[in-house]
């Protein structure tokens, strides 16, 4: 594991001056997904993307190694309950398992997003105006669009520009009709769609007066409930694991 | 204000450094206690202007009151591991000064809990792998002069342990930040994601350094100030600019 994790950071190393170098050509890996994307850029650059290929194939072996050593672990461990007089001793000796296996489950959520998102891009809708998901029966209709404009004096240069915008979103297909308000880091969910706002107009009270539009990215995920719960297990495993260890020095301080 | 007042943390620390290796502790402690409140002004400024937006780019100059914060009680109660923390973020303190980030205004996606917690939240980790780093280099280094150690392996582990803990939790606000805001995980234009995984993983590695057979336990402090020189290297400066000097009216 020592020699894997080394080679994963020299090519993160790699990675990191690529990216820094090459912005465009992997910028497009979230809007086409890997599997368009291995096909169009990642095949015709392969100097510059090489570093992610060979990525996903460390992140494959660490994750087998991973599930191996743990499961190991965790079967011993198991084996031995009866010898932990209280139960929370034995979950917390579980923690760094659970921050194994919520690892695995992250890996897998981002695997499944990558091979099987769909994003589209430029969906562009005005007020009382309607818009049709694409591939879907699903449509969107923006009832109403809200900006606050900055007033105060404190953030001088947010002078009369929006600090906030709502946009009141009605979605429906043939079985269902959901209403409800969409801005900035606040999707919209619509199973198995999330929309999310991107851009809109007018961004300020001042100047040329532009016509009102959002414009939102529409995102339909299927790894997104997998990679989720395995930061939240991880989170979980990780306090578990402080804890335990906290404790522990403070009973050998004590001693 | 903010120039000042950084300025003065800037300097505030570095005579503290001097007071600590002239062996006045009453007056370097103090003079530290300036710099620390002279760094939470200048924070809180850029605060204050930019609130409820993100002061995008100013991780350096938080880095080091952090660093300070979190060392207080060891270097308060000891002058040779206060000169040598202190020397650190003396370091780190000039560097943001003249080495700053470009100015870009903050935009309305930054106006979230998760923009915060994942830019404070990566401070703080930051913060605690650079002190693990100079704990660990004290530890060796003490130990070869001295034969005593000035921090134990636990103290440099406690700091890698709370410096892994925020770092996690900042990577996953800012992974749950980027999914709500642009609808994926992964901004993949963004190079710095790549070493905060990095980062993540080595100090992964770091925590399982006990399973491995060949790293004895007089190794693992190489490991923290090998950690600590990545961290400093990948994490901190990619948030500095050019040289600059302040502009100080």
């Amino acid at each position: 594991m020592f020699g894997l994790i080394v080679m994963i950071m020299f090519d993160l190393t790699i990675g990191y001056f690529m990216l820094k170098s090459h912005p465009h050509l992997f910028h497009p890996i979230n809007d086409m997904g890997f599997v368009k994307w291995v096909d169009t850029y990642g095949k015709n650059n392969l100097y510059e993307t090489a570093w992610l290929f060979f990525l996903i194939i460390f992140m494959a072996i660490l994750s087998v190694n991973t599930f191996i050593c743990t499961t190991k672990r965790v079967s011993v461990l198991f084996r031995n309950q009866s010898a932990f007089n209280q139960t929370f001793r034995f979950i917390l000796k579980l923690a760094p398992h659970i921050m194994h296996y919520a690892l695995l489950i992250m890996l897998l959520g981002y695997l499944i997003s990558y091979l099987s998102a769909e994003t589209y891009l430029s969906n562009i809708l005005l007020p009382e105006k309607s818009l049709r998901i694409p591939n879907s029966s699903c449509e969107m209709h923006l009832n109403r669009l809200h900006i606050d404009y900055y007033q105060g004096e404190r953030l001088q240069y947010m002078h009369n520009r929006a600090i906030n915008v709502q946009a009141d979103l009605t979605i429906q297909n043939k079985e269902k009709t959901v209403t409800s308000r969409l801005g900035f880091n606040k999707p919209v969910w619509f199973f198995p769609y999330s929309i999310h706002l991107k851009d809109f107009a007018p961004k300020s009270k001042s100047g040329m007066n532009r016509r009102a539009y959002i414009d939102v990215i529409i995102k339909k995920d299927p790894g997104l409930k997998y990679y989720f719960s395995g930061m939240i297990l991880f989170t979980f495993g990780l306090l578990l694991y402080s804890i335990h260890w906290l404790t522990q020095q403070k009973k050998i301080t004590e001693e | 204000m903010i120039q000042h007042s950084f300025l003065l943390s800037a300097i505030f620390y570095t005579l503290s450094f001097g007071g600590a290796i002239a062996g006045k502790k009453h007056l370097s402690g103090i003079l530290l206690i300036a710099g620390l409140l002279a760094n939470a002004y200048s924070i809180g400024i850029r605060y204050w202007l930019t609130f409820p937006m993100l002061p995008l780019y100013q991780g350096p100059f938080f880095l080091p009151f952090f660093i300070g914060i979190f060392s207080f009680k060891a270097v308060w109660n000891d002058l040779y591991k206060r000169s040598n923390i202190l020397l650190i973020i003396s370091v780190l303190t000039w560097a943001a000064v003249f080495f700053p980030n470009d100015h870009y205004l903050p935009f309305i996606q930054f106006k979230t809990i998760l923009s915060h917690l994942f830019f404070l939240f990566g401070v703080i980790g930051r913060a605690f792998f650079i002190l693990s780093g100079v704990q660990a280099y004290l530890c060796v280094w003490k130990r070869k002069t001295d034969g005593i150690a000035a921090y134990s392996l636990q103290d440099i582990r406690r700091s890698v342990i709370w410096g892994y803990l925020f770092w996690t939790l900042s990577v996953f606000c800012g992974a749950i930040w980027s999914y709500m805001g642009w609808g994926s995980p992964v901004v993949w234009d963004d190079p710095i994601i790549v070493t905060a995984m990095a980062t993540w993983l080595y100090y992964s590695l770091y925590l399982h350094l006990h399973l491995i057979s060949f790293v004895n336990i007089k190794n693992r402090p190489f490991f923290a100030v090998a950690g600590a020189c990545w961290v400093i290297a990948f994490n901190c400066l990619p948030d500095m600019g050019n040289f600059m000097l302040p502009g100080i009216p």
